[in-house]
């Protein structure tokens, strides 16, 4: 093992991101095999609308973690921009572009609520993100007066915004995605920005000592979250249709297990936007593995909450083992 | 090589920058010129003066010993602009300058980054860092000092390894790693042992 750990592709690759890739595709034969059917385009193409979502939802949490905190709201906040959003564009008659980008403005208003909660206030961010959670779904509810929100159906004027998750089978939602995901990549290995996020994560008090308005920074990292659970919210009205009031939290869950399964560390100071990006990938097969099994789908949750567990586990003994 | 008078000595245990300034605007007035007195002067700007806010105190080495560290990271990747960026990074702390005032030149630089590093391991004993589970959970004296010898190997031994730049990160890694080697009885130890598993 050891051999195989030290050679330049693996080191190039990183030993994690590999495993991570192989337990992808060792999942998908489990499950195919599971399953008594080789998983088709279909389960392909359902595992991937939770993988747009879920995506945008991973790769704004990165950020927050890598600076050492947590955002819990991130699930509701997505909700809330769709419930919002959608009540805007089908009640108020708002053009389609308006509520879409009202989508991501309610994001970035609670990224922003976020930020000077945690950096500016010095909130602890695991309470903060908390009280935000409800806020979310509060003012989800009480704008929508605890009614769902109904996007247009397809082929309805006005659902064009479904093109954000596929156009005559093209999956654009991945593609979204994956253009997102490369900007979020550049932006936290090769820029200045990144480069204080992780630095905050890794020795806050040296940053500070350096002249660097932490708290700045730190908040812009809430406020990239923010916004992209409002990205999210437009790929999650695509594939949903429907928001319901009072929903979100199970995909706190999902996006931070990506998180940590990718690679990125849970002390701060260590991001990995591919690994996160893998991290999607499994949990979004996971799900739809689980229902072609035959199982219920409310077991996913119970899986879930095991590989969030091992993926915690297996983070504090390789930041042990890297010490 | 390194060696120095007793009250340049002061000015080099002094991690304040407003103290280190009265301590050097002193000393190159009454203590003899070895011929670097330029030298410290210009590294002292390069490293606190900030030009377009000039009330506003910095440390830009001192938040070089973090960007190295981040740089090793991710330089597994496009190592071509890691190396472009350490290369700028030292040319923005003068390094290269220091050939030119000779080996007093040379010392000074050692001595300003030595001093840095010795700020960035006192900012390590602070309450915030190293703490695990998104910033609930603080670390044990163990865990820390490991991740101190961690760090201290990625800003010097590890990045030099990584990009090739054993020369011109010389006086840097010796700096910091003789900074952190004074800063506890068991660092040398545990340096020697981490950069022996992390031997490629």
């Amino acid at each position: 093992m050891e051999n195989f750990k030290n050679l330049p592709i693996v080191k190039k690759l990183g030993f994690n991101r590999i495993i991570l890739v192989l337990v992808l595709i060792a999942m998908y034969f489990i499950f195919s095999l599971g399953s008594g059917r080789m998983l088709g385009q279909s389960d392909l193409m359902n595992a991937l609308n939770m993988v747009d979502y879920l995506g945008f939802l991973a790769l704004g949490v990165t950020f927050v973690i890598a600076t050492g905190g947590i955002d819990f709201s991130i699930g509701p906040v997505m909700v809330c921009s769709g419930l919002i959003a959608g009540r805007l564009l089908v009640t108020f008659g708002w053009p389609l572009w308006l509520a879409l980008i009202m989508c991501v403005v309610v994001g970035m208003i609670f990224g922003v609520f976020n930020g000077i909660l945690v950096a500016f206030m010095g909130l602890p961010s695991f309470i903060s993100s908390m009280a935000s959670m409800m806020l979310a779904k509060g003012v989800g509810s009480v704008f929508t007066h605890v009614q769902n929100s109904n996007w247009p159906a397809s082929g309805a004027p006005n659902s064009g915004y479904k093109y954000f998750v596929s156009y005559n089978g093209i999956p654009t939602g991945l593609i979204f995605l994956l253009v997102v995901t490369i900007i979020c990549s550049i932006l936290l290995n090769k820029t200045l920005i990144g480069r204080y996020i992780l630095c905050i994560g890794s020795n806050r008090e040296a940053v500070r000592l350096s002249g660097v308005d932490t708290r700045k920074w730190e908040a812009l990292a809430y406020v990239i979250c923010g916004t992209l659970a409002g990205i999210a919210a437009i790929t999650y009205v695509g594939v949903i249709t429907q928001v319901q009031p009072g929903l979100g939290d199970e995909f706190n869950n999902n996006a931070i297990a990506s998180c940590v399964m990718g690679g990125t560390s849970m002390a701060g100071g260590v991001a990995s936007i591919g690994g996160t990006f893998i991290g999607v990938l499994i949990i979004s097969l996971l799900r739809v593995g689980i229902q072609a099994m035959g199982f219920r789908p409310d077991y996913q949750y119970i899986i879930t909450g095991i590989i969030v567990a091992l993926a915690v586990f297996a983070d504090i003994r390789s930041s042990a083992r890297k010490k | 090589m390194f060696e120095q008078s007793a009250r340049w000595n002061e000015y080099y245990r002094e991690l304040e920058p407003a103290r280190r300034r009265e301590l050097l605007d002193q000393l190159c007035m009454t203590e003899p010129d070895d011929g670097a007195n330029d030298y410290r002067r210009m590294l002292f700007r390069a490293r606190h003066v900030d030009e377009k806010q000039p009330g506003r105190v910095v440390d830009r080495f001192l938040f070089n010993c973090l960007n190295f560290a981040q740089i090793w990271s991710s330089a597994k990747w496009f190592r071509k602009y890691a190396r472009r960026e350490t290369l700028q990074t030292l040319d923005a702390m003068l390094a290269g300058r220091a050939g030119e005032y000779g080996e007093a030149g040379e010392r000074a630089f050692y001595w300003e980054i030595r001093n840095a590093a010795a700020r960035y391991l006192k900012t390590c004993e602070s309450s915030g860092y190293n703490r695990s589970l998104f910033g609930m959970i603080a670390s044990g004296d163990e865990s820390r000092a490991e991740r101190v010898c961690r760090d201290v190997w990625r800003m010097s031994e590890g990045l030099a390894e990584r990009l090739d730049l054993r020369g011109q990160l010389r006086l840097w890694n010796r700096a910091v790693q003789d900074a952190y080697f004074m800063s506890d009885p068991g660092a040398q130890r545990r340096f020697e042992e981490y950069c022996e598993k992390n031997q490629s």
